[in-house]
């Protein structure tokens, strides 16, 4: 279990990660899901305790990770293919940080041949291939057979067989009933790996919640109506589930009824409508819409996140 | 027996046991850091060259300085074979030579952690990471004493071979001292190299700061006139370990040659020490407060 509370990251003027507070639970896969630069890394450095949080705090088990004993048994991390010096191989890097906890080497032995790291192991880190990195960096997060598991982008630089290997691994190890905190900024990846999102943008969370309802919330349908009398049709449609956004003159971008109940509503109130179109949102969609709106919001526009992915998700359709 | 249950019920009220059993003696302990430091070290060729070039250099320096003894004979004028000034004619060469390579070694030890990024590794192992600095220590102090200790072996084998007189009498006054000097001015070079690379954490920093103070800056210093550095001479790290080396008339008649005071030789290794802890402990308050 990982529990972080305001936690806060600021460089210089810069704010990394802007007062988040999130709790990953054990038994599950939860996704770290945000674009480039979004805080994620600097979050998972913080719980680890490589960077010190300018305010707030975060604790695994309950405990701050610099107050652990044998912390490699209660979370392993790979933050960085490139943590290990080029000079060393792969089984005397994994040596050394076993050496710091009174690991043996019969552990070390499995978790080479576990990250099918066993033709490389006596090889140095220095023609290592990214994937190679990530597999080692992933053989040093189980060393300790943690009960907590961090993984930053763990499938970059994998060929498939490598992904489809960390994929099963994460499954297995969360039904084990560990704690699994997995990044990307792919949201494909995502919907097959995690059963549960935290999605940031902009260092703050903007979703928390299983995935398929994490999904279907920024997916909500929307519908673009051409109408003479587009504004009178906004105020009939006005709901709490409805947003209604003028996209220019006489259309409008309808989120949250079907198009059958825009349909409808115009029919009963005699208004003429020159185009209903259903617009239905991908994955993609989802994450550009959840991730896009502090963006928008920062650059001082007014426009709501949801009409700058709408035109692109209407070219798609058609 | 309300004695006996209320025990009973005493760990169940503690603390909630861990979610599984904690694997028995596994743990981050100072002895576990260490075992982890040497492994890091000896687990690069790096290690291998410049320990070879250190021993190369003190040998060699020492045999140097045994055949122009051999040549020369009135380089020792009236010393008793085997005496301080025979053995500190030998051996000091070598060492002024071989603490060079041995400086960029206990540098290297931190500041190719940090090039490299290992650095992230280690103190995700060990989350307090001042052990992992004082763990590097310990592991540079043993490799610097049994390095030296072996090129001093060697160096007084050769030397003895090529001038008979340079052969220590170990039981001349100090001779025994002198060369205990060489093997602690070895160790806290390397100490100060550490120091160094710790608080700078590039190898090219380190490198180019360490040999530049202990080459061109002390002798700079040494040589220029200027009356107000005859306080700053005798704080020089090197130039104030050295005195280690000699016997204490030695180290005070060192007042004559423009220090304002003239440390003794213990006085002069704690002045190296000193720079030692200081810079450690610049390099610690870093570590313990910035990103790593």
């Amino acid at each position: 279990m990982i529990e972080a509370q305001s936690l806060t990251k600021r460089y210089g003027r810069t704010t990394a990660v802007d007062d988040i507070s999130f709790t990953v639970r054990p038994g599950a896969v939860t996704g770290f899901l945000g674009p480039n630069g979004a805080g994620k890394s600097t979050t998972m450095r913080m719980v680890v305790g490589l960077d010190r949080p300018s305010h707030g705090s975060v604790t695994v088990s309950g405990t701050p990770y610099g107050r652990m004993r044998a912390p490699l048994t209660e979370v392993g991390a790979l933050l960085d293919a490139k943590a290990a010096h080029p000079g060393r191989t792969a089984r005397q890097h994994l040596r050394t940080l076993a050496a710091t906890h009174g690991i043996g080497d019969k552990r070390v032995n499995e978790v080479i041949d576990l990250a099918g790291l066993g033709s490389v192991a006596n090889k140095r880190v220095k023609g290592f291939s990214l994937g190679m990195g990530q597999r080692l960096g992933i053989a040093a997060a189980l060393l300790g057979d943690p009960h907590t598991l961090i993984l930053d982008e763990p499938v970059n630089g994998l060929d498939p067989e490598g992904v489809l290997w960390v994929r099963g691994l994460v499954k297995h190890l969360a039904r084990d009933g560990r704690t699994i905190f997995l990044s990307s900024h792919l949201m494909s990846e995502m919907a097959v790996t995690a059963d549960h999102l935290l999605v940031i943008g902009r260092g703050r969370i903007v979703a928390d919640g299983p995935v398929r309802e994490v999904i279907d919330r920024a997916t909500r349908t929307t519908v673009r109506v051409r109408s003479p009398h587009a504004t009178e049709l906004a105020a009939l449609l006005a709901g709490p589930d409805v947003t209604v956004d003028a996209v220019e003159p006489g259309v409008l971008d309808v989120h949250g009824p079907t198009a059958a109940a825009v349909g409808e509503v115009a029919a009963a109130a005699r208004l003429v409508l020159h185009e209903l179109t259903p617009v239905t949102g991908s994955l993609e969609d989802a994450y550009m819409s959840l991730t896009s709106d502090l963006v928008e919001y920062r650059s001082g526009g007014g426009a709501d996140g949801a009409t700058e992915s709408a035109p692109t998700a209407t070219e798609v359709a058609r | 027996m309300t004695a006996t249950t209320a025990p009973a019920s005493a760990p169940a009220a503690g603390s909630p046991a861990p979610a599984r059993p904690a694997q028995p003696g596994v743990r981050v302990t100072f002895p576990h850091t260490v075992r982890a430091e040497w492994i890091k070290l000896w687990s690069l060729r790096s290690t291998y060259w410049t320990l070879a070039v250190t021993l190369l250099l003190f040998v060699g320096g020492s045999a140097l300085s045994a055949v122009s003894i051999a040549q020369v004979p009135e380089l020792v004028g009236d010393a008793a074979a085997g005496s301080v000034p025979i053995v500190q004619q030998v051996l000091m060469p070598g060492l002024l030579l071989g603490q060079l390579p041995l400086l960029v070694l206990a540098a290297l030890t931190v500041t190719g952690e940090y090039a490299t990024g290992a650095a992230r590794s280690s103190f995700a192992a060990v989350p307090a990471r001042v052990p992992v600095l004082l763990a590097k220590a310990v592991v540079v102090a043993v490799v610097a004493a049994l390095t030296t200790a072996v090129g001093v072996a060697v160096a007084v084998l050769v030397a003895g071979g090529i001038a008979d007189v340079t052969t220590p009498d170990w039981g001349a006054p100090y001779v025994v001292h002198v060369v205990l000097g060489v093997l602690l001015y070895a160790v806290g070079a390397a100490l100060l190299g550490l120091a160094v690379g710790a608080v700078l954490r590039s190898s090219a920093a380190a490198i180019t700061s360490v040999i530049g103070l202990v080459l061109i800056v002390e002798n700079v210093l040494t040589m220029l006139p200027w009356e107000p550095l005859e306080w700053v001479r005798p704080l020089l790290p090197s130039r104030a370990g050295m005195t280690i080396t000699q016997t204490p008339e030695q180290a005070a008649a060192a007042a004559d040659m423009g220090l304002a005071f003239a440390p003794s030789p213990w006085g002069g290794y704690a002045i190296l020490l000193g720079w030692v802890v200081l810079l450690g402990t610049v390099a610690a308050v870093r570590l313990r407060t910035r990103d790593a």
